[in-house]
Order: C-alpha cells, then sequence, then structure tokens
C-alpha cells in the first residue's frame, strides 16, 4: 500500500510539477491580476530662474559668460515626446536646450520615426575670455585688422621706457572670443541593416586673441608689442556616410569635408619703435604685416569595416585617404615701401597639398576559452606634396632683403611622415578570475627633413589582473620601450633649408642648432611605464580604490635637450553609498611632473672648445610640477520626495619649480615657483513642492589665485622692447548664486 | 636590430588569422533551443517591477515596439534579461526569488562578457565595430559600468554629466581638468566623446580619429594648414607641446616658454641663452621670460603662410 502510494505520488509528482510551474508562471499573468496604478513618470522638464555673480572675473567664466558681475537668466529645458512603446508608431521629438541664458548656450532639437528615420538640428556657442586687464596704445580699427597709434605717439628706440607717452595712451581692451556653431542633419535607415547619414555644420570663430606684433631682421634688434589679433573665422564641415550592419559584418563608407576661411588675410600695425633698421621702418612710417590663417579644405574617405570570420574571430579594417589643401594668395615679402625687395615671389600662392593615406587593418581572436588575442598593422602616410621654392624673404618688414646667396634666401620644408606599426597582444585567463596579458609592439617612423629619418621603438608590456578575494580586484601593467633613430644629421635644417649658394662648397660645415642638441620627439629614449590600481568593496556601501601611474622617459643619449621627463600619479578614492538616501566620496590625487633639460649658452664668437665645455657655458634645468587635488562630495535626500541636498567641493594646488645650475660664465639667479590655488564649492538644494514643481537653490563659491612671475606687476612698459598687455594673473573669490524653478511634465 | 617591413607584418597577420581561424573553427556557434519566454513579456515583470528606474524603460528607445530592432519587439524585458522562468518562482522555503538569467552592471554575477554579448547583439556596428581590440573591452568592463539604460537620458550620453562618469575611473583626468588650462569639459562644449571613442577606435588612446593631428585640426581648423613655413613638432604631434586634459601652464602647455622651445632651440645667441631669476626686470630685460615668452616675438609657432615667415615672426 505504502508502496503504491508511492509510486501514484511520484507518478503524480511528474505531472504536477510541470503544472506548478505553469500555474506559478500564470500568478504573473497580467490579465488575472489586478491592475496597478502607473506611477507618473516625467521625461520632459524647464527650469528657469535668475542668478547672481559676486565679481567680474574673465577667468571664472572664461568658457561658461559668467565673467561679469550682476544678474543672469538660468534658462534649461529638456522635452521629450516619445509615442507610447506599444503604440506601434515610434514617433519621437526632443528639444534640449542648456544654459539658455548665457554666452554659453546650446540647443539640440530632434524628430524622427524610430527605426525609419530621424532629423537634427543643433546650436551650440563657447565663449573664451581670455583678459579683461589688457590694455593697448593701438587704436584698433573696426575690423581689428589695422592697429595705428596715436597722433601724440612718442616711440622708444628699442625701449619702452622711452615712451613717454605710453601710459597715457593706454586704452582698455578686452581679449575674447566666441564659436558659435549651427547646423542639421539626417540619418535615414534605407533597409534592413543600411543606414545613411549625413549632417552640414558651420562654426563662427570671431573676436580677439593676443599675437606679438614685431619688427627686427634679426634675434638682435627685435622691438615687439603684444596686440589684439582679430578673429574672424568659418569653418564649414559637411559628412555624408553609408552604413551597413549584418550578422557578421559591418562597415561605414563615408566622406567628410571641411573648408576652413578667414575672412582676414592679414593685421597691419604700425611700429612703435625707433631702431638700428632702415629709417622707413621706424615710427611713425613703418608698418608690418602680419599673416593671419589662410583658408584651407580637407577632404577625406573613409571606410571602417568588421567582419567576423569564424565565431570567435573577428576581422577589422580602417582606410582613409585625405587630401588636404591650401592655396591663399601669398602676402608680399614687406609692406614698407622704404625696404628694398627686388627679388620676387616665385609664386603667387603655395599651392599647398598633403595627401594622408591611414590603414589599419587588425584581427581580434577567443582562441580557446582562456585565451583570446589581438593583432593590429598600422600605415599611415602624411605625403606633404607642397611644392619647394626659394623664398628671399624680408625679416620683420625690417631689412633689404638679401640676394639668393644670404642666409635669408630661405626653401620651404614641407615636412612628411610615414609610420608603421604592428601590435600583438595576448591574454591568458588564470584560475580565480586573474589574467595575464602580454604583448609587444613595433612602431617605425620615417620623417623628412628631419634630423632622424627614421625611428623605431620596440615596446613589451605585461598587464596582470588578479582578484585576491570576491571583495578585491586588482591590477597592475609595466611596459618598457626602446626607440632608437638612425644617426641624428644634426644640420639637416639649415642644409635643406638654404639654398647651394649660401651653403658654399662644404655645407656639411654648416650648422645652426648647437651640434649636441637632441629633439626630445625623436631622440633615442628608453620609456618604462608602470601602471596598477586596486579596488575593495569593503562591503555594499563602503568602496575603496587607489589608482597610481609611473612614467619614465630617459633620452638616454641626449647631451643637451630634453634628457628625462617624469610623471607620477596616485589617487585614493573612497565612496560611501550609506543608504539610497545618503551618499559621500571623497578623493586625493598627488601628481608629480618632473622634466629635465640640459643646456649650453652660446654665440658666433664662442671658441669651439668653449661649446662643449659645460662648467663654463651649460646650464641645467629641472622643473618639477607637484600638483595636490582633493574632492569631497556628498548628496542627500534630507526630506524623502521633499527636499534633496548635494555638496561639493574640490580644491588643487599646483607649484611648479625650476632647479637651474650654470656654468661659471653665467649668470643664474632663482626663478620663482608658479603657484596655482583652486577652492570651489557648490552646494545645491531642491525643494519639491509638488511631484512636477521644484525650487531649486544653487550657490557656488570659486577662489582662485595663480603666483606667476611672467604675469604679476608686469606693465605695459614693463619689457624693455616689448610693449606688453599688462594683463596679470588670475586672482579672484566669485559667488554665484541662483533661484530657479523646475516644471517637470 | 629587427627590421620589420609592412608586407611582412600583413603576411604575420593574415598568418595569424588563418591559424587563430582554423583553431576556432568548431568553437561556439551552437544555437539554444526555444526559450520559455514570459507569456505577457514585460507587463509580467511590471507586475512587481512597477516603480522607476525599472519603468524608465518604457520612454527610451529600447522599448519602442514600432522598432523592429529593439529588445521590445521581441521579448520586452527578456530580450536583454534573458528567458527566466525561474524568476518567476521562488526558492523553496524562502521568499526570495532566483535572480533573471542576465544581469547587468560592475556588480553582477553574470560575467561580463555574457552581459556585454547581450549588448553587442544589437550594437556591434557603427562606433562599436572595433570593440574587441579595445581598452576598455579589455580591461573586462561591462557597458552597464558607463550607460545607465533604465533612464529617460543616460547620464553618459549627455553633454552636461558625461565627464562625471568617465572621471569615475579616469581619476588622473578628473585631476587635470582642475588645473590652470583645460577644454571646456564642464560646460559641455568639449566632452570626452568628442575625442575619443571609447568603444575602440582604429587610432592611439582610442581616438575618434585615426591620427591625433587629425582630431585636433576638427576643432582647430586654422591650424591645418598646410603652410608655407611649418614647424617640424607641430606637424608632427599636437602633443609634443600640448597636454590635452589640462596643464599647470597655460594654452595646456606642457612646460612654459622658453624653457620649452629650448627643449628642441639651443641655437647662438638669444636662443641658448639661460634665462632665469636674473633676466627677470630690474636685472633683466624680460622679454623672453614674461608674458608670452618667446611668442612675444615668435608670434606664429603652429606655422606661417606669410613669405617672410620663416622665423614665425610674420
Amino acid at each position: 500500500m505504502r508502496k503504491r502510494s508511492a509510486t501514484l505520488l511520484q507518478t503524480a509528482a511528474l505531472w504536477l510539477l510541470p503544472m506548478a510551474a505553469v500555474a506559478q508562471e500564470m500568478d504573473f499573468d497580467i490579465g488575472e491580476a489586478k491592475p496597478k496604478e502607473p506611477k507618473p513618470i516625467y521625461t520632459s522638464e524647464v527650469e528657469l530662474g535668475v542668478g547672481w555673480v559676486s565679481e567680474d572675473s574673465y577667468k571664472f567664466g572664461e568658457y561658461s559668460g559668467l565673467e561679469t558681475k550682476g544678474p543672469f537668466i538660468i534658462g534649461n529645458l529638456s522635452l521629450q515626446i516619445r509615442d507610447p512603446y506599444d503604440s506601434g508608431d515610434g514617433e519621437y521629438y526632443t528639444l534640449t536646450g542648456t544654459n539658455l541664458g548665457l554666452e554659453s548656450r546650446a540647443i539640440r532639437a530632434e524628430y524622427g520615426k524610430q527605426g525609419k528615420f530621424g532629423l537634427f538640428a543643433l546650436y551650440a556657442a563657447t565663449p573664451k575670455y581670455l583678459h579683461d586687464d589688457a590694455r593697448t596704445p593701438y587704436i584698433i580699427s573696426n575690423d581689428g585688422a589695422s592697429l595705428t597709434l596715436p597722433a601724440n605717439w612718442v616711440p622708444g628706440n628699442r625701449n619702452t621706457a622711452q615712451m613717454t607717452n605710453l601710459v597715457a595712451d593706454l586704452q582698455d581692451v578686452n581679449i575674447k572670443y566666441q564659436r558659435q556653431k549651427y547646423g542639421g542633419g539626417f540619418a535615414w535607415l534605407a533597409a534592413q541593416g543600411w543606414t545613411v547619414r549625413s549632417s552640414f555644420t558651420r562654426e563662427n570663430k570671431t573676436g580677439d586673441q593676443t599675437i606679438a606684433a614685431i619688427f627686427g631682421s634679426t634675434g638682435g634688434n627685435p622691438a615687439a608689442a603684444i596686440v589684439p589679433e582679430p578673429i574672424n573665422y568659418e569653418t564649414d564641415n559637411f559628412d555624408v556616410s553609408l552604413g551597413f550592419a549584418g550578422k557578421k559584418g559591418h562597415f561605414v563608407l563615408s566622406y567628410n569635408l571641411s573648408v576652413f576661411r578667414d575672412n582676414n588675410d592679414g593685421l597691419l600695425f604700425q611700429n612703435a619703435y625707433t631702431g638700428s633698421w632702415p629709417a622707413s621702418v621706424s615710427y611713425p612710417t613703418g608698418y608690418g604685416l602680419l599673416g593671419l590663417p589662410p583658408d584651407n579644405k580637407a577632404h577625406h574617405v573613409r571606410f571602417a569595416g568588421s567582419y567576423l570570420i569564424s565565431p570567435t574571430t573577428r576581422a577589422t579594417a580602417n582606410i582613409s585617404y585625405g587630401h588636404l589643401t591650401q592655396n591663399d594668395p601669398f602676402l608680399p615679402f614687406t609692406i614698407n615701401p622704404g625696404i628694398l625687395a627686388p627679388i620676387a615671389l616665385p609664386r603667387d600662392s603655395l599651392d599647398g597639398e598633403i595627401d594622408t593615406i591611414l590603414a589599419t587593418f587588425g584581427v581580434t581572436s577567443q582562441v580557446t576559452p582562456k585565451f583570446n588575442m589581438r593583432a593590429n598593422y598600422r600605415f599611415e602616410d602624411r605625403d606633404n606634396n607642397t611644392p619647394r621654392d626659394i623664398f628671399v624673404v624680408v625679416p620683420a618688414d625690417s631689412a633689404n632683403q638679401g640676394t639668393l646667396a644670404s642666409s635669408t634666401a630661405r626653401i620651404n620644408q614641407p615636412y612628411s611622415r610615414k609610420q608603421h606599426m604592428v601590435e600583438v597582444e595576448g591574454a591568458y585567463r588564470l584560475s580565480g578570475g586573474a589574467k595575464l596579458t602580454l604583448g609587444y609592439a613595433y612602431d617605425q617612423l620615417e620623417r623628412t627633413f628631419s634630423e632622424v629619418s627614421k625611428t623605431k621603438e620596440h615596446s613589451i608590456k605585461g598587464k596582470l589582473n588578479a582578484n585576491p578575494s570576491a571583495t578585491v580586484h586588482t591590477w597592475v601593467s609595466v611596459e618598457y620601450a626602446d626607440r632608437n633613430g638612425s644617426d641624428y644629421d644634426d644640420n639637416i635644417a639649415v642644409i635643406s633649408s638654404h639654398t647651394d649658394e649660401f651653403l658654399g662648397p662644404d655645407p656639411e660645415e654648416e650648422f645652426d642648432n648647437h651640434p649636441l642638441m637632441r629633439k626630445y620627439f625623436i631622440a633615442d629614449r628608453n620609456r618604462l611605464k608602470v601602471q596598477g590600481s586596486a579596488n575593495w568593496l569593503a562591503d555594499d556601501k563602503l568602496t575603496f580604490t587607489l589608482v597610481g601611474r609611473y612614467n619614465d622617459d630617459d633620452y638616454n643619449k641626449s647631451t643637451i635637450g630634453l634628457t628625462k621627463s617624469r610623471q607620477f600619479t596616485g589617487t585614493l578614492d573612497a565612496s560611501y553609498q550609506v543608504s539610497d538616501a545618503i551618499s559621500y566620496q571623497v578623493y586625493y590625487t598627488y601628481q608629480r611632473l618632473r622634466y629635465d633639460q640640459i643646456a649650453l649658452s652660446w654665440s658666433s664668437t664662442t671658441p669651439p672648445a668653449d661649446m662643449v665645455n659645460f662648467g663654463l657655458r651649460g646650464w641645467t634645468n629641472d622643473i618639477r610640477d607637484k600638483i595636490h587635488t582633493v574632492g569631497f562630495a556628498a548628496e542627500w535626500a534630507a526630506i524623502e520626495d521633499k527636499l534633496d541636498l548635494g555638496f561639493d567641493y574640490y580644491f588643487s594646488r599646483a607649484v611648479t619649480s625650476s632647479d637651474m645650475t650654470a656654468g661659471t660664465a653665467l649668470t643664474l639667479a632663482p626663478l620663482p615657483d608658479l603657484k596655482t590655488t583652486l577652492h570651489n564649492i557648490d552646494v545645491k538644494a531642491d525643494y519639491h513642492y509638488s511631484k512636477q514643481m521644484w525650487l531649486r537653490l544653487r550657490y557656488q563659491f570659486q577662489s582662485y589665485r595663480v603666483t606667476d612671475y611672467a604675469l604679476d606687476g608686469v606693465e605695459p612698459n614693463t619689457m624693455r622692447f616689448a610693449i606688453g598687455l599688462g594683463n596679470q594673473g588670475p586672482d579672484y573669490d566669485v559667488h554665484v548664486i541662483g533661484l530657479s524653478t523646475i516644471y517637470r511634465f | 636590430m629587427m627590421k620589420l617591413q609592412p608586407i611582412p607584418a600583413l603576411a604575420i597577420i593574415l598568418y595569424a588569422v588563418a591559424g587563430i581561424s582554423l583553431a576556432t573553427g568548431a568553437a561556439n556557434g551552437q544555437e539554444t533551443a526555444e526559450k520559455p519566454y514570459a507569456a505577457k513579456g514585460a507587463q509580467t515583470c511590471m507586475e512587481c517591477h512597477d516603480e522607476p528606474p525599472v519603468t524608465l524603460i518604457l520612454h527610451t528607445p529600447h522599448a519602442q515596439k514600432a522598432d523592429a530592432r529593439t529588445p521590445f519587439a521581441s521579448h520586452d524585458c527578456e530580450t536583454c534579461h534573458g528567458a527566466s522562468p525561474q524568476h518567476l518562482r521562488k526558492e523553496e522555503g524562502s521568499d526570495k526569488r532566483p535572480p533573471v538569467s542576465v544581469t547587468f552592471g560592475v556588480k553582477s554575477s553574470t560575467p561580463v562578457e555574457e552581459q556585454n554579448k547581450v549588448c553587442l547583439g544589437c550594437h556591434e556596428g557603427g562606433l562599436r565595430m572595433n570593440w574587441q581590440a579595445s581598452a576598455h573591452h579589455n580591461a573586462d568592463q561591462p557597458c552597464a559600468a558607463c550607460h545607465t539604460i533604465h533612464a529617460t537620458k543616460d547620464p553618459i550620453l549627455t553633454r552636461t554629466t558625461q565627464a562625471d562618469v568617465c572621471f569615475t575611473c579616469h581619476v588622473e583626468q578628473r585631476a587635470q581638468y582642475r588645473q590652470r588650462s583645460r577644454h571646456p569639459i564642464k560646460e559641455g562644449a568639449v566632452i570626452c566623446t568628442d575625442c575619443h571613442n571609447p568603444h575602440g577606435s582604429f587610432g592611439p588612446k582610442l581616438l575618434k580619429e585615426a591620427s591625433l593631428n587629425e582630431l585636433c585640426y576638427t576643432c582647430h581648423t586654422e591650424k591645418r594648414g598646410p603652410f608655407l613655413w611649418e614647424h617640424a613638432p607641430v606637424r608632427d604631434d599636437c602633443t609634443n607641446c600640448h597636454t590635452p586634459h589640462g596643464s599647470t601652464q597655460e594654452r595646456l602647455l606642457k612646460v612654459r616658454t622658453p624653457y620649452l622651445c629650448q627643449e628642441c632651440h639651443m641655437e647662438s645667441f638669444h636662443p641658448s641663452t639661460l634665462y632665469s631669476g636674473a633676466s627677470l626686470p630690474p636685472t633683466g630685460t624680460g622679454e623672453r621670460i614674461l608674458a608670452k615668452g618667446c611668442l612675444n616675438c615668435h608670434n606664429k609657432v603652429h606655422g606661417s603662410n606669410h613669405p617672410s615667415g620663416v622665423r614665425f615672426t610674420r
């Protein structure tokens, strides 16, 4: 009986178990459950309010537009209207606007039918406030492209101290510019997997930056003025692409055209000096013309694709062809009619052309469940086809033109570059979630008109990810690279840029740069890079993260130049999620950057023996940056569904010091440290006086101090033969308070 | 010294591809059998999960049933979270339910590879076609480490909040961003993905463009040239002189002038002169160390197109 019962039960169970399972799932069937009241979800919001800035500061508002003391409008909006997810139609509209009351405003609108097409239009503005304390004696034309001196100007003989009316003639000039970008585009899903995209944007960049306006034919007799440089640029950007996404393969074929136009050709300026140059160069007759950026165009055709060769192996390819052109008409050698310049320009414009080819081919594969690898080959050819000619230059509108045998008869050097790079990397998963990655890379670069025609760099790296426990995740990586170049041809710049007539029968004897100089970007170099991270989830709420990086570049064969470059960065980060309502984060980062350079001061009269006498004429400069960054942030839902509070503080302190030594023939005095100190506090309180209506109170305090010997106390007449703008380092305490209402719907 | 030329290099890669393909030909590829999805799809899930942030998914493109590409055009929540009949039953003797088949995030018990496979099932093309070669893939980062799907606005896809997401891991860049010169990241004018493609790129450092200078020229078009008088390190690589994430010096320079310039220029007279405290007024005249340093005269260091601009003074 008992056995039979058991058998019956077992038999019944075989039937009942799946039925029970079905029944349990049926319990969740919406048709049998009580309908619930859906909770409101708001996808759109509008914020409107007013704020107040307590102090003028271009630095504080350099990108935001909050540069002026006084009120400002707070305006942000985000509208999202989508057809319900199950409506059967995927129409959507979005409108996003940020900082609408400021010069950093941005607006983007989108409309489309999901899965069919999408359209967008955008407008974005970004200011750049540079100096609100600059002063110049120059009278600036309306278009900013002409600078003249006042009628009462008293020139100085390459000496600003002799400009007795300089201070009286100074007038304030605000140095700032703004980018304004607008445009639109579309995406069209032409067929399953096929997408066509296109966009057009135009960016206008207008305003001023600063530039040096200089006279003087050599480094021995310069006379300069820092002046506002007009910016009146326009850049058009057009993109069109065809993309395909299939089960095994994807590709995008695209074309991009970028056209840059500068509405000014040059900057005309009057000489404020007299000096040891032809009389016509001096004030008042002497004028100079600076070249401003020439119009240019860039075309790019690109193909990028990937293909799944096998379920575990993917191949990728990226091929790009670019054609960069620039053919703006040349300005004359000089505009000074008193300067003799009988040798004509060899051409009216550059006819500059750079062709670029870039191709990368890669493969990634999960060779076994535990081992994956990737390999990559990169070829980049930057072929500068700009024609070379002899230009007998007129140095800074300040000397009569030389001859074809003079040092001022120069040949342009259109630099080209070619790169081959191969990378191979394999990663093996060890037990316990650990992973070991080993890699090798070879990078070969060939450059034209370069002291080093070819550099080769081999690098190896290893990385170990390890999880000592379920709550601790760590990784450490070590990379070593060895870059060697072909023989350093120290006088190639002289030989390739001067005429045969100037170089004479033995050009190899000519040199310009010190023969022992090794330029760091092409010099032999050993690089050691060590990085690591440890992340400890102390519990579900508390997390500690330690991150470090050390990079040591040793230019081991450089006698003169940059000899060492080292960077260390360490960060300790902790976050504590007390509850859904309260969270804290605190961090500290220490950075130490070091650049060591060795130099030797010499002139054409230095005896050859002294050219290598470092005890006499050598000098060194070890530049060190030490930067401390501290941050603390907290978020607190003080009253559930009523009051949210946020607090964010960060501090950054940077000190740049120069530790110098000098040979006995040189004069040395310590250089003051550069110091930057920044405190920033942001406090936010959101009071929800209904589910749809919030009141937001924001307060920001920022204190910023810069101690910079290059700016502090440097007045327009501080430098002997350069009229400055007198702009000082930033120094401010700014309070910003804002009150706004947010309506959500 | 080893010599490696392009053709042999290509051959190596092709050989590797062939070998790998053969080695892996038999692996994977098994389609799963028909899975027991919930009969009522998302409505079943929302019997319990009826509050934000879960329900926010309904207001995102992922949930749009009219678009055949979306998860909700297939099995709703279970398209991503996997068929999860086990989740519909409580564990015996417990009030808890077994989790759904696939959960997302850095704390998820679902292996990262499995999580990302779900996302890449739809999102493998376009900007993500090189994901498998990316640093984030190699670092075993799940897509959900950065992306928040159950939100009407994914913070990493929002210009004003993106950097905060990136800075949670990229703490060195967070510190650099506080320094004296920087790009307008906080203001949303330049954001991380304007320069980087975190899903894998064909260039270095996950850059969107395949070469660094081409990337910089997308905004700094006036520096693109070509110029009559080019400056070799400028045409070579912008980061020879600049550090893009922030600098203690103005104009994102690694080192200020004149010392930066003197790392390459040691010509006779003033280029090789020692500029120390003795060069400052009143002992010195100051024009090569104050204000713009070397750029007080050499104003066109990015290149000059003026016929007399060989010394970058025109």
